[in-house]
């Protein structure tokens, strides 16, 4: 995913401004949450916000970020159609369990070797892991791209299930914004769906 | 207009409120650390972003409640980074109660490094 | 209507009170850390619906900034807990050894 030093090949959509590189995505974020602070669209915040996030990328540069990232509209659907879904059942599962008296809690960690290989994507995995139903991320092996995740409420007969939840979300990720080589490898080691 | 928006808009307040409640009640009933996790993630995010769903559609003509996706979106990408960071920090200090765990792969992984 | 505008209020009180027990009960450092996200999450949702009550945008930046404040207290605070722990072992090992 790095590039060497000595080929300055330039990542899609940034700029060079002397020695520094500044990704154009990354000023444009930064200028819609400027615009967004101020609550008014005008000439004056949008210039000022460019200007703003300018100074902010080229004072603390980013490294950058690989380019493994596209947007399929239908995958990109279903994943945020999921997404909401998914956070209102893991919020009653949290809250019934919250309220259950009486009968002690068992948790498991469960390791899940995802099938990705991109930096990209296993961060947006883990974060959106912790709102599906009932896991928090406890621990990340990026060099073997393992999630260890505690699930709640899960005796030893619940793990496997959990992992296939677990699975079943990467799936939903890579094919909402994985590369196409990302979308193969998935399909090659067994899709789930 | 203003009126049904008004009705929507105390509903999702109501909800939200309830559901933070909810996550109150989970943080002191739940046994260990991780368990507790749980409720700051979940419950926590969802009751948020019903109650700024509400304080939008109390707001709605006010060009300002641009700030409220903000702080949802904040929410949802940092609560989820904080709790990581605390549960790996209680599970490498020993502050995990395993006697509540059923399954533990990660100990495993732990014993074969 | 002016009877759940009260319930709202009662439920992030109690919320908040919950949280604030964790904090004087929580065993480890780290339980009080979860607790005062928890709580600040709280105080976001109870000024908020005071901005919904009076229709009055003015603190919403105020609720960015609590956000954003929860987020680095306790990634500070786990950081903390983490290194300690760390001197602690390595001063364990040094006394240990002969």
């Amino acid at each position: 995913m790095s590039t060497s030093p000595s080929a300055p090949d330039l990542p899609p959509l940034s700029v060079r401004v002397g020695r520094r590189v500044v990704q154009l995505p990354a000023l444009l974020a930064l200028t819609i949450v400027w615009v967004l602070l101020f609550g008014e669209l005008s000439v004056d915040t949008v210039v000022s916000g460019l200007l703003v996030g300018l100074a902010v990328t080229l004072v603390f540069p980013l490294p950058p970020l690989d380019s493994g990232f596209r947007l399929h509209p239908v995958g990109t659907a279903v994943f945020l159609f999921r997404f909401v879904v998914d956070m209102v059942l893991a919020s009653a599962r949290v809250v019934t369990q919250a309220f259950a008296f009486g009968r002690p809690l068992h948790s498991s960690i469960i390791a899940v070797p995802l099938r990705t290989r991109s930096d990209l994507l296993f961060t947006f995995t883990a974060i959106c892991v912790s709102v599906i139903p009932g896991s928090v991320i406890v621990e990340v092996r990026s060099g073997t791209f393992t999630l260890f995740a505690h699930v709640l409420g899960a005796g030893a007969d619940d793990v496997e299930q959990a992992r296939r939840d677990l699975l079943a979300l990467e799936e939903r990720i890579v094919r909402a914004f994985g590369k196409r080589t990302e979308i193969e490898r998935l399909e090659s080691s067994g899709s789930l769906s | 207009m203003t009126e049904v928006l008004d009705w929507i808009a105390i509903v999702l307040l109501l909800a939200g409120a309830a559901l933070s409640f909810a996550a109150g009640v989970g943080l002191v009933r739940f046994p260990d650390l991780l368990s507790r996790m749980h409720t700051a993630a979940k419950p926590q995010i969802v009751g948020l972003a019903l109650i700024l769903a509400g304080i939008g559609l109390r707001l709605y003509p006010d060009p300002r409640v641009g700030v409220l996706a903000l702080i949802l979106l904040f929410q949802i990408f940092t609560v989820p980074v904080a709790s990581h960071i605390a549960g790996r920090v209680a599970y490498r200090t020993g502050r995990v109660r395993s006697d509540l765990i059923a399954v533990d792969e990660l100990q495993e992984q732990l014993d074969r490094d | 209507m002016t009877y759940l505008w009260i319930a709202i209020a009662v439920l992030l009180g109690a919320a908040s009170l919950l949280g604030m027990a964790r904090l004087v009960v929580g065993p480890t450092i780290l339980d009080r850390a979860l607790s005062v996200d928890v709580l600040l999450a709280s105080a976001i949702a109870g000024i908020g619906a005071w901005a919904a009550f009076h229709r009055d945008p003015t603190v919403l930046p105020v609720l960015l900034v609590l956000s954003l404040l929860g987020f680095v207290g306790s990634i500070s605070i786990s950081r903390f807990v983490a290194r300690k722990q760390r001197d602690k072992a390595e001063s364990h090992e040094r006394s240990g050894t002969p």
